[in-house]
C-alpha cells in the first residue's frame, strides 16, 4: 500500500520538475535583455555589436528556443548540467559548493520554526483567552510583518557592531580555518532572522486549529469522562497538526524565496544567492541548474511532509481523502 | 511528546554538526587569537574569474604586473621591462625585459609570455574586453628570450599605457580554451601577491610572494571578503571585521566619527554625463544640446546625490594634467537655455511644453538600474528639464536590456586617469562609431576638428605639443558637446587607522586602483 503511494508521489514529483524546467526555460528566454550583454556585466558599456554577435553564436543563443530546450533536457537527463557561461566552470561543481550551505540554513531554520511554533501554538491554543493566547497573536502579527532585511541590519548592528559577539557575514572565517563552531556562529544570525520572522505566523496557524479542535464535541466528551488532560492534549495536537502540516507544505516554496534576501544580506553563500546572480548575469546553464536543484529540494521536502501526514492521518492511509 | 522532542533535538544537533563538518574541510587549528598580519578588504561582489584580460578585478594589481606600470601620478614607467626603444618612424617599439622575474609557480617570465598576452587579447576567440586597446598593433614578436618587438599600423603614443596590461604565463594555457581554463580560478601572475585560496561565496585569500621582483610586501595576507550589501560593509568596517571598504556617499558622514578609521576621499577621473544620440534629429542642432547643458544643475547633483563627494564636470579630461579650465563650463542658467531653444525654433505652447513642427520636445534618458547614482542623476535632471519645456522620461533598465545606440540619450560613465587618448579617441572620433567599428562612440558623434585633434594627439610624442592639442580638443568639444557632462564621482574609502603606506592617486572607474601599491602598506603594530 505505502509503496504504491510512494511510487505515485515520485512520479508526480518528476512531472512537477519537468513542468518547472519547461516553464522556467521559456520564461527566461522571454525576459527582456541580451545574454551577450549580460556576459560583459559591468563592462557592458564597452561591448560592441560584433562582439555581441560572436558571443551569441558561441553559446548557440541564436538557435530556436525549443531546440535549445531539447538540447538542454537531453544533457540534463544524462546528468550533465553544462558549463556556466559566466564562470566557465561546470554548473554541477558550482552548485555542489553551495548546496551544503543551503541545506544547513534550511534544515536548521525549519527545525526551530517547527519546534518553536509547535510549542508556542500549543500553549497559546490550549489556553484560550489567556495572556499566552493574546500575546502570541500580537507577536505573530508583529514578527511576520517585519521586513527580514531590516531585522537583519538590526541584528548586525546589535550583535556584531555593538556587542561584537557574532560575525555578520559569510559562512565561516575568511581563511576557512574556523571549523564547526565557527560555522555555527556564522549561522546564528541568518537563521535567527528567518526563525523570528516565520515562527509566529506558523504558531498562530496551529493555535487557531487547536482552538477549533478544543471546542469539538469529542473533546468535551473525553473531558466529561475524566480522560487525563495529558492525553486529551495529545489527541488535540495530533488532529490540529494536519492542517498545520498542510500549511507548512504550502508555504515551503515561498519560504525558499524569502531566504534569498537573508542569504544576500548576510552573504551566506547558498543557492538563493547563486540563483539571483545567475538571473542578473543571464547565465542560462547556471540558472537552470540552480532552479532544478531548488525544485528537487522543494519536491523532496513536500514529500517528507506528506509522509509525516500519511503516518499521522489514518484517513489518508485508507485513501479516503485525495 | 516532550521526551520525543528532546530525542529529536539531540538527533538533529548531531545532524547539524555532521552537515557543518562536511561542508568545510576539517581543520583542527582554531583562528589564532593574536593579531595576524593580514588585511581584509570588503569586496562589493564576488568575481566570476580572475583572468585579467577577461575580467577586471581589484586583484589585478596584486596578482599581476605588466611590461609598464603607472606610478603615483598615473605616469607610465617601466616595470617588467628594463628599458625600451622607439624607432625613428614611431612604428616599432622594442622592449628589453628584466631577467630573472618569476611567476608565482617559479617559472621565469620571458618575452614569449608578453607576446602570448598581447596575442590572446587580440584573439577574437577570447572575447577580451581589452581588445580595442590593441587595435593599432600590427604584430608582436620575440627577438630573443628577453626582447619583444611591437610593430604598429600607425604611430600610437598611448601604446606604453596599454602595455601596463597584466602579463599572463603562456605555459598555463597550453592546449586549453582561455574562457574555460583552470587558470581563471587559480591565477598565476608575477605580482607581489600570489593566489592562495578561494572559498567560493565567502572569501578569497592572497599570500605575499617572497620572490617578487619589486618591493617585498609587508602584509602577509590580503583577504577579499565578499559582502554584497553596502550597509553590511559599512557596519563591518565599524566593527573591525574588515579593514578596508569602499563607501557609499551617504555612509561617509557617519563613519567619519569613528576613531579607528581613516577616511580617504579620493579624486577620480570617473565622470557621469548624458550622451546625446545624434541619430535623433533634434540633437543634430547644437543649440539644443547646449540648451540642455545649461539646464543641468550640477551643483545640486554634487551636493544632493554625491553628498559633496565629487565635483561638477565640464570636460572629459578634467582631473588630468592636460586639463583646460578656460572652456565653456555650462554653469546652470535656465534663461540661457530657454533663449537657445527659442533660437532653435522650439516654441513654448500653453501646456508649458515646447513644440517644433507639431512635434513635442520629448525624449527618454536610459540608465542602468543597478547603478543607483546614475539613476538618481537621470531622475533629477529629467525633472529639471521641465523648466525649459522638455518632457523627459527616464528608463532605468538592466544592463543586458540596454542598447545604447538605440537610446535617445544615455547616462554614460567614462573617464580615465591615464593617457589623454584613453577614453577620448574611442568615444568622440567619427571612426569609432560603435555601428561599424569596435569603438564606443555610441551616439555617432562627428566633428571634423575634434577628429583631427584626436588623431594628432595619438601620433604626437612631444608632451608640450600634445598638451596644446588636447587643450584645443576640449575647447572644440565644449563648443559642440557630445555629452552633457554632469559630475565627477569621488571614491571614498574607509580604512583601519593602523594601516600605513596608502598612497593617494586619482582613481579610475568606481574607485578602482585603491590597492595599487598594497605591497607598500603595513600594519603599524607589526
Amino acid at each position: 500500500m505505502i509503496s504504491k503511494w510512494v511510487g505515485k508521489r515520485m512520479v508526480m514529483g518528476i512531472v512537477v520538475l519537468f513542468i518547472v524546467s519547461f516553464l522556467s526555460f521559456f520564461i527566461m528566454q522571454a525576459a527582456p535583455g541580451d545574454p551577450a550583454a549580460a556576459f560583459y556585466g559591468g563592462n557592458a558599456q564597452t561591448l560592441t555589436t560584433a562582439e555581441k554577435e560572436r558571443i551569441t553564436r558561441a553559446y548557440a543563443l541564436d538557435r530556436p528556443v525549443a531546440e535549445q530546450y531539447v538540447a538542454w533536457l537531453g544533457e540534463t537527463v544524462k546528468g550533465n548540467l553544462g558549463i556556466s557561461s559566466k564562470e566557465g566552470r561546470p554548473v554541477s561543481d558550482i552548485i555542489v559548493e553551495r548546496l551544503p550551505n543551503t541545506l544547513l540554513l534550511f534544515s536548521v531554520t525549519m527545525f526551530f520554526i517547527v519546534m518553536g511554533s509547535l510549542w508556542l501554538g500549543t500553549v497559546a491554543g490550549m489556553k484560550a483567552g489567556s495572556m499566552w493566547d493574546k500575546g502570541l497573536s500580537t507577536f505573530s502579527i508583529a514578527t511576520s510583518s517585519i521586513p527580514a532585511f531590516w531585522l537583519g541590519i538590526l541584528f548586525i548592528y546589535f550583535f556584531a557592531v555593538n556587542l561584537g559577539i557574532l560575525p555578520s557575514s559569510g559562512s565561516g572565517d575568511v581563511e576557512g580555518t574556523g571549523g564547526v563552531i565557527d560555522k555555527i556562529r556564522h549561522l546564528i544570525m541568518p537563521a535567527g532572522v528567518l526563525i523570528v520572522t516565520h515562527v509566529g505566523i506558523y504558531a498562530r496557524f496551529l493555535q487557531e486549529s487547536i482552538k477549533i479542535e478544543n471546542g469539538q464535541y469529542y473533546v468535551k466528551v473525553a473531558r466529561a469522562n475524566g480522560v487525563m488532560e495529558r492525553f486529551i492534549r495529545k489527541g488535540i495536537v495530533r488532529n490540529a497538526s494536519i492542517p498545520y502540516l498542510n500549511y507548512i507544505a504550502m508555504t515551503i516554496p515561498s519560504f525558499f524565496g524569502g531566504s534569498i534576501i537573508v542569504e544576500s544580506l548576510f552573504a551566506w553563500p547558498g543557492l538563493g544567492q547563486l540563483t539571483v546572480k545567475a538571473v542578473a548575469t543571464k547565465d542560462y546553464p547556471l540558472l537552470m541548474g540552480s532552479i532544478m536543484v531548488t525544485g528537487i529540494l522543494v519536491v523532496m521536502t513536500l514529500f517528507i511532509v506528506d509522509l509525516i501526514m500519511y503516518a499521522m492521518d489514518p484517513k489518508l492511509r485508507k485513501g479516503g481523502i485525495r | 511528546m516532550f521526551t520525543l522532542n528532546k530525542k529529536m533535538l539531540v538527533l538533529f544537533m548531531v545532524l547539524v554538526l555532521i552537515v557543518a563538518g562536511c561542508s568545510k574541510k576539517e581543520d583542527v587549528k582554531e583562528a589564532t587569537p593574536t593579531k595576524e598580519n593580514r588585511l581584509i578588504y570588503a569586496s562589493e561582489e564576488e568575481f566570476e574569474g580572475l583572468n585579467p584580460i577577461l575580467e577586471e578585478t581589484n586583484l589585478d594589481a596584486l596578482l599581476f604586473r605588466g611590461v609598464m606600470r603607472f606610478d603615483e601620478n598615473n605616469k607610465v614607467g617601466t616595470d617588467i621591462a628594463d628599458s625600451f626603444d622607439v624607432s625613428e618612424d614611431k612604428l616599432t617599439y622594442t622592449f628589453t625585459l628584466k631577467e630573472g622575474i618569476t611567476f608565482h609557480d617559479g617559472k621565469e617570465l620571458t618575452a614569449e609570455d608578453v607576446v602570448f598576452t598581447i596575442e590572446s587579447i587580440m584573439d577574437d576567440q577570447n572575447a577580451s574586453f581589452l581588445k580595442s586597446d590593441f587595435e593599432e598593433v600590427k604584430s608582436t614578436k620575440t627577438l630573443d628570450k628577453y626582447t619583444v618587438e611591437v610593430t604598429l599600423k600607425q604611430p600610437f603614443t598611448p601604446l606604453l599605457d596599454k602595455l601596463t596590461v597584466p602579463i599572463l604565463p603562456k605555459h598555463a594555457f597550453e592546449g586549453v580554451d582561455m574562457r574555460t581554463a583552470d587558470f581563471n580560478s587559480h591565477p598565476i601572475g608575477a605580482g607581489p601577491y600570489k593566489f592562495d585560496n578561494w572559498d567560493r561565496g565567502n572569501a578569497l585569500t592572497l599570500q605575499a610572494y617572497s620572490d617578487f621582483f619589486g618591493t617585498k610586501p609587508s602584509i602577509e595576507k590580503v583577504i577579499f571578503k565578499f559582502i554584497p550589501d553596502s550597509n553590511v560593509r559599512a557596519l563591518q568596517l565599524k566593527s573591525g571585521e574588515v579593514d578596508v571598504a569602499l563607501l557609499d556617499p551617504v555612509q561617509v558622514e557617519n563613519l567619519q566619527k569613528e576613531e579607528n578609521l581613516t577616511i580617504y576621499d579620493m579624486e577620480s577621473s570617473d565622470y557621469r554625463g548624458i550622451l546625446f544620440n545624434m541619430n535623433l534629429d533634434f540633437w543634430k542642432d547644437v543649440n539644443v544640446r547646449r540648451a540642455f547643458s545649461y539646464a543641468t544643475d550640477r551643483e545640486q547633483i554634487v551636493k544632493g546625490i554625491l553628498k559633496g563627494h565629487g565635483s561638477v564636470a565640464y570636460s572629459p579630461l578634467q582631473n588630468h594634467e592636460f586639463h583646460n579650465d578656460q572652456i565653456e563650463k555650462y554653469t546652470y542658467d535656465v534663461e540661457k537655455a530657454n533663449a537657445l531653444l527659442d533660437e532653435a525654433g522650439w516654441i513654448e505652447k500653453e501646456d508649458g511644453m515646447r513644440y517644433k513642427d507639431g512635434e513635442k520636445l520629448s525624449f527618454t534618458i536610459t540608465t542602468p538600474a543597478s547603478d543607483t547614482v546614475r539613476t538618481n542623476m537621470a531622475n533629477y535632471v529629467a525633472e529639471g528639464f521641465k523648466d525649459i519645456g522638455a518632457d523627459v522620461k527616464v528608463a532605468a533598465l538592466d544592463w543586458s536590456a540596454i542598447t545604447i545606440e538605440d537610446a535617445d540619450a544615455f547616462m554614460v560613465g567614462w573617464g580615465s586617469p591615464y593617457d589623454a587618448d584613453h577614453h577620448t579617441h574611442i568615444l568622440f572620433h567619427t571612426n569609432e562609431s560603435s555601428i561599424n567599428s569596435t569603438g564606443y562612440n555610441y551616439g555617432n558623434y562627428s566633428n571634423e576638428k575634434v577628429d583631427e585633434l584626436l588623431e594628432k594627439g595619438r601620433t604626437t610624442t612631444d608632451p608640450d605639443e600634445r598638451k596644446a592639442i588636447y587643450m584645443q580638443f576640449q575647447e572644440e568639444l565644449a563648443k559642440d558637446p557630445a555629452f552633457d557632462f554632469i559630475a565627477y564621482e569621488n571614491a571614498v574609502y574607509g580604512i583601519n587607522k593602523n594601516v600605513s603606506g596608502v598612497k593617494e592617486r586619482t582613481l579610475g572607474h568606481h574607485g578602482s586602483g585603491f590597492l595599487w601599491n598594497v605591497e607598500e602598506w603595513k600594519w603599524n603594530d607589526q
